[in-house]
């Protein structure tokens, strides 16, 4: 029987790449800056200060 | 004129500028030498983002010209150095690392490069670094337009980062010093791998006017060499009061060794766990033996530990809201997706998000953790710790993989975090190189107090008074 894909469409269907698995696929960075202000966000949250602290704006070492 | 010897590309910058007034070679003679070096090396690391021959050969005659009637301007006088490429020059590029500044030229020279070329020292090449010295952060150690910069003790390996060029070139030989830059561990990090000294200096000591801004709170210029002495020696021509800076902190450095208290007058802060269980266990001989050395000197050694601060998300937030506002344009026009990171893309993009009441609130802490470090010193002149936990990573490999992790998790926070918190509160420190680890090197670093680098740089150069790790070179 004459088969129905030549040789090169064959190697194109057999050298398709694995898929990669899920936990080696690069994050996606955006997302993961986005995520990273807000957890920076809630962990300066935690720190109650008295008003009287203010900026290091003045700032020489 | 005979070719100079290997030698003279790994002296000290003392030590060259004897040389030069004994007119053992020309100024001309050793700036063509080293341009030449850079030339056949620089791409090898991918260390050189430009050579300034013109420019660097013109100086050098001027330099001629002095010597040959006795006007002697500093010890700096006739030794080639290169620059960090956020530091504006006439003559070439000023790219900042980064693809959307690659035909930015400015027509006035750093304040720094001003300093510098008064004292005689000539500008031979701008060096390599991190794009946009590292914005908010960056996953690879190609985030450059020049690629990787790659460290002259095995080629497989990343220089550091952010003054990556700084670092690689002064351990291969190819400049005489070099200048960087560090926002948050931008001189420490490329110089403890490359096993050359670093000194980053109190903030406000040295001018950034001329320089790119990453965070204006936090940026520093430091010299990055072969030896505690020519930190110093740098750090007396490029520090000083400059109406410029608005950060500057209108104070002159002189390198005064002689005047530094005694070392059995003075106490030095450590803690073990830093030297046996967060540092990668390859290192911790050397560590080890550097700490012995610095108990022989007399000096009274007590445990401490770092203040518990969120160091890292204030940090964070702080230069990640300063840089949003510094590179607003380049990201709201789209031009920042040009850099070569995507989490550097990312990092910047997302920064637009900070709020200013997060900017303000790290700022407040700020506050809160200067005082933290102010009541640390009291009880100690310096701390003491390794500059890094390991050696140089692969240059391949993902820089936010994380480095080497102890286990068991030790007790004691040792000074984890001293980078960020000493950044943080405008501390100064110098790191110099304490042995080797699988055949790469690794540094020590001593922090104090600020304005205190007299007392930093005569440690470190005692420590190299008796030890040759910072005369050790790589072959290239």
């Amino acid at each position: 029987m004459k088969p129905s894909l030549t040789r090169r469409q064959i190697a194109s269907v057999l050298l398709i790449p694995a898929p990669v698995p899920l936990a080696a696929q690069p994050p996606n960075d955006l997302e993961q800056a986005q995520q990273d202000v807000a957890k920076n966000r809630d962990i300066l949250a935690k720190y109650a200060l008295p008003m009287a602290v203010e900026p290091a704006f003045q700032f020489k070492a | 004129m005979a070719a100079l010897e290997d030698s003279v590309f790994f002296s000290t910058v003392t030590e060259l500028n004897a040389r030069l007034k004994k007119r053992e070679f020309s100024c001309e003679e050793l700036t063509r030498a080293f341009l030449d070096r850079l030339e056949q090396f620089g791409p090898r690391y991918n260390a050189v983002a430009a050579v300034l021959r013109e420019r660097a050969l013109r100086k050098a005659k001027d330099v001629d010209y002095d010597f040959k009637r006795q006007r002697h301007r500093s010890a700096l006088q006739g030794v080639p150095f290169g620059a960090k490429d956020l530091l504006a020059a006439v003559g070439a590029p000023t790219t900042w690392g980064a693809v959307p500044y690659a035909g930015q030229v400015f027509d006035a020279d750093a304040t720094v490069i001003k300093r510098l070329d008064k004292a005689g020292a000539v500008l031979t090449a701008k060096l390599a670094m991190v794009e946009l010295a590292g914005g908010p952060s960056y996953r690879y150690a190609a985030a450059s337009m020049t690629g990787a910069c790659l460290n002259p003790w095995d080629r497989t390996r990343w220089a550091g980062g952010s003054s990556s060029g700084s670092g690689s070139a002064v351990a291969a030989g190819l400049v005489g010093f070099a200048l960087g830059s560090e926002t948050s561990g931008s001189i420490l990090t490329p110089s403890a791998f490359c096993g050359v000294t670093g000194l980053r200096p109190t903030y406000g000591y040295v001018s950034r006017a001329g320089a790119m801004a990453l965070s204006w709170t936090l940026d520093k210029i430091g010299p990055m060499a072969r030896s505690a002495e020519d930190c110093g020696v740098i750090l007396q021509v490029i520090a000083g009061k400059d109406n410029d800076d608005p950060g500057s902190a209108g104070k002159s450095f002189f390198y005064a060794p002689q005047f530094v208290r005694k070392f059995s007058d003075l106490t030095i802060g450590y803690n073990l766990a830093d030297f046996e269980s967060y540092a990668e266990p390859a290192a911790r001989p050397a560590f080890a033996r550097t700490l012995e050395f610095f108990r022989s000197l007399g000096s009274k050694m007590i445990e401490v530990e770092i203040p518990s601060y969120p160091y890292g998300a204030v940090l964070s937030t702080i230069l990640g809201g300063e840089a949003g506002s510094v590179f607003e344009e380049l990201i709201t026009s789209g031009k920042v997706d040009r850099l070569a990171d995507a989490k550097q893309i990312a990092g910047l993009k997302a920064s637009q998000e900070i709020l200013a009441k997060d900017y303000l609130k790290a700022m407040r802490i700020r506050s809160v953790i200067q005082n933290a470090f102010r009541d640390l010193f009291v009880k100690v002149d310096v701390l003491l710790t390794p500059a890094r936990n390991t050696v140089a990573p692969k240059a391949a490999d993902p820089l936010d993989r994380g480095g080497y992790v102890p286990s068991p998790a030790p007790k004691s926070r040792g000074l984890q975090g001293l980078i960020p918190a000493a950044n943080l509160a405008g501390l100064p420190a110098v790191c110099f190189p304490c042995g080797f680890a699988d055949g790469l090197p690794v540094s020590m670093s001593l922090v104090g107090r600020p304005f205190s680098e007299n007392t930093l740089l005569v440690y470190a150069a005692e420590f190299q008074k008796q030890t040759d790790w910072h005369r050790q070179r790589p072959r290239l």
